[in-house]
């Protein structure tokens, strides 16, 4: 009699277990509380409705809409909907690479602003840990005072005169270029003023060295006064500019975490080499 | 022991023979006409297998190019006029639409000399059980079930003409669908021919009548998704079941073989098929053969495989409806006389079958006839079954 028992029992779970894939139950999406219009099945709400009537009444001066302008937006929207069921019937989505393009920026759209919504009040304990945890990105831009001078012309003269200048204690008396302002200087600045080169080169001195950097023009003679290293503001001081940090770093994360997840459930061949 | 040789040996024999000739099941395409000031917008739905079969794909006369294929469409699929003027295509209408695999949708365009008459289908008429189902958008939606029997319907502006629209055609097509669907018959035929009373013939009738009109309803009304591979695939897999157990093979000395068998090609299917309920109608048949075993009689369950995979049949028959996407107000009438059709030519199969079987019985070759027709129902569901999941 047990042995009966087992064998109906295992009769039932197998046949549970072939309806499971055999059918499914129907997915029906949720139904706008107060639908204006069904389009083939589909609803257009009177939130949508209300919003393209808001949108004519701006452009109205007195803002008042008429019957028979209702009545052309709800036509307006029934032909947006024809008009996608039939792009969709012609399979555009697949074919047309300006709508391919604009579905994917839309895409991209929607899991940022999805992002943005779960991210939009972040507690302090959040800020603070990505405050700790990505500190580069609010470190300050380091800062350099330098002595420059240039001697023009790339004779071998005009070597030997910027050798000697680099010996010197003072680099005052180099030909007339763009100076260099007295006091810490960002980078950028200096870049601006003597070129990526010798820049360049300056970010890489330690303090009291001195060195020539030639460029088509002439030599550079540059010597390093003084570094200020970039340090990490207090937290307090950067709170704003940690939390858009945060938000922004949130955004690229649900992007990059769809597109790993959908390479993962999706099937991906390629043929190039 | 035997018999459970000769099915496991058929088994075997029917995973290596050549897959073709049971490809084409069931023969219907579909279209949809829009009426319009000056003719009809068409948009017309066929299996490339159907157009595979066309003589000149098969003589490699002529190529399957769309534009082939579209000529062929609109020659055979023909709109006219009161007088019987066919409305002609318009040059260079032809849009083709993307489609579902195996499928192919081209819409076209015809002009008509005067307002729209009727329809005629002569679409794949070489191969005698095709139908054709047409949806008319007139301000009243017509839908127009046109067979080899009656290939042209007349396009009913008032309503009045019940023969080729709604109820009646729905009637006639559950009539011609259980009469050409080769499956159902031989399941059905499987589960009575081991009755010997004709009260065991009506329960077990009755149990696959309620099985199949229950699914049927829920799958046509949208109440339930079926998977079309899965369930044309157990469709096969209950034809086997049934057959396995006529033969009796739970009860024989090596008859575990044939079982074991099965199962081999249900995790098989399960496994390679990807149709993951064969893993749970493997476990299924296992049960099942087990409790056979237990009880005295032959056929003391089959009223219940009836009704459940009676189930499974429904699902096969909703596929008709459910291809057609018909409008609501539509699909009762339609789903109505489909079922009724379908019952109705169950009861006229079982009607012309059930003396023939009493008169095999009383001249004692009712065992020969079980068996024999048991091992073609074996062959002929494995043969399926491996067609339907992996072809």
């Amino acid at each position: 009699m047990r042995r009966l028992w087992l064998v109906g029992g295992g009769m039932l779970v197998g046949g549970a277990l072939a309806v499971f894939h055999i059918v499914r139950l129907p997915e029906r999406p949720p139904v706008p509380e107060e639908v204006v219009a069904w389009v083939n099945g589909r609803p257009i709400s009177m939130a949508t409705y209300e919003q393209a009537l808001a949108a004519v009444a701006g452009d109205r001066k007195e803002g008042v809409l008429r019957e028979e302008d209702r009545k052309r937006v709800l036509d307006r929207l029934i032909d947006q909907e024809l008009l996608i069921d039939r792009a969709i019937e012609l399979g555009l989505p697949e074919r047309d690479p300006q709508i391919r393009n604009q579905l994917a920026t839309a895409m991209i759209d929607f899991l940022v602003t999805q992002a943005q919504d779960a991210a939009a009040s972040p507690t302090d304990e959040a800020l603070q840990d990505f405050y700790r945890e990505e500190a580069f990105r609010f470190r300050r831009h380091p800062r350099f005072r330098v002595d420059h001078a240039f001697v023009a012309g790339t004779s071998e003269g005009d070597r030997r005169r910027a050798e000697r200048l680099r010996a010197a204690e003072d680099l005052a008396e180099g030909d007339p270029a763009i100076p260099l302002p007295a006091g810490s200087l960002l980078l950028k600045e200096i870049e601006q003023r003597v070129g990526p080169s010798t820049a360049a080169r300056i970010a890489e001195l330690d303090v009291g060295d001195t060195a020539i950097v030639e460029t088509p023009s002439g030599y550079h003679v540059v010597r390093l006064l003084e570094r200020s290293e970039g340090e990490v503001p207090p937290f307090d001081e950067v709170k704003d500019l940690v939390r858009v940090a945060y938000v922004r770093a949130q955004s690229e994360k649900a992007v990059r975490d769809f597109l790993e997840l959908a390479r993962k459930r999706s099937d991906i061949e390629t043929t190039t080499r | 022991m035997m018999r459970s040789r000769s099915a496991t040996l058929l088994f075997f024999l029917t995973l290596v023979v050549e897959t073709t000739a049971f490809a084409h099941q069931k023969s219907v395409s579909y279209s949809r006409w829009t009426l319009v000031d000056d003719g009809a917008h068409a948009q017309a739905r066929v299996r490339w297998l159907d157009l595979t079969s066309l003589p000149s794909a098969t003589t490699g006369n002529a190529q399957l190019t769309k534009p082939a294929v579209a000529d062929y469409l609109q020659k055979h699929l023909v709109m006219r006029a009161a007088d019987g003027e066919a409305c002609t295509p318009v040059p260079g209408s032809v849009t083709w639409l993307p489609a579902e695999p195996g499928w192919l949708v081209a819409e076209w365009r015809v002009r008509c000399p005067s307002e729209p008459h009727s329809l005629s289908n002569q679409l794949f008429a070489n191969l005698g059980n095709h139908v054709h189902l047409a949806t008319v958008l007139t301000p009243e939606p017509q839908e127009l079930v046109l067979s080899p029997t009656a290939p042209t319907a007349p396009l009913d502006h008032d309503g009045a003409d019940e023969e080729h629209t709604g109820f009646v055609s729905y009637l006639r097509l559950g009539v011609e669908h259980i009469l050409t669907g080769w499956d159902h018959l031989a399941f059905l035929f499987l589960l009575i021919v081991v009755a010997h009373r004709l009260r065991e013939v009506a329960l077990l009738v009755t149990g696959f009548t309620v099985g199949h009109s229950i699914t049927l309803a829920a799958a046509a009304l949208g109440i339930l998704v079926p998977h079309a591979q899965t369930v044309e695939a157990t469709i096969a897999a209950s034809i086997i079941l049934v057959a396995l157990e006529n033969l009796g093979v739970q009860r024989l000395r090596g008859g575990w073989l044939a079982v074991v068998a099965l199962l081999a090609l249900f995790v098989a299917t399960a496994a390679w098929g990807e149709l993951r309920a064969f893993w749970g109608l493997a476990l299924f048949a296992l049960c099942y053969f087990a409790l056979v075993r237990s009880f005295a009689g032959p056929g003391r369950l089959r009223w219940v495989v009836a009704c459940l995979f009676g189930l499974v049949h429904g699902l096969g028959f909703s596929s008709v409806l459910l291809e057609q996407q018909l409008p609501s107000a539509h699909l009762l009438p339609a789903l109505f006389g489909f079922n009724l059709g379908v019952e109705l030519g169950q009861l006229g199969v079982v009607a012309v079958i059930w003396p023939f079987l009493a008169w095999l019985r009383r001249r004692n070759l009712d065992e020969l006839t079980v068996e024999a027709m048991s091992f073609v129902g074996v062959a002929l569901g494995t043969y399926a079954l491996i067609l339907r999941a992996f072809g």
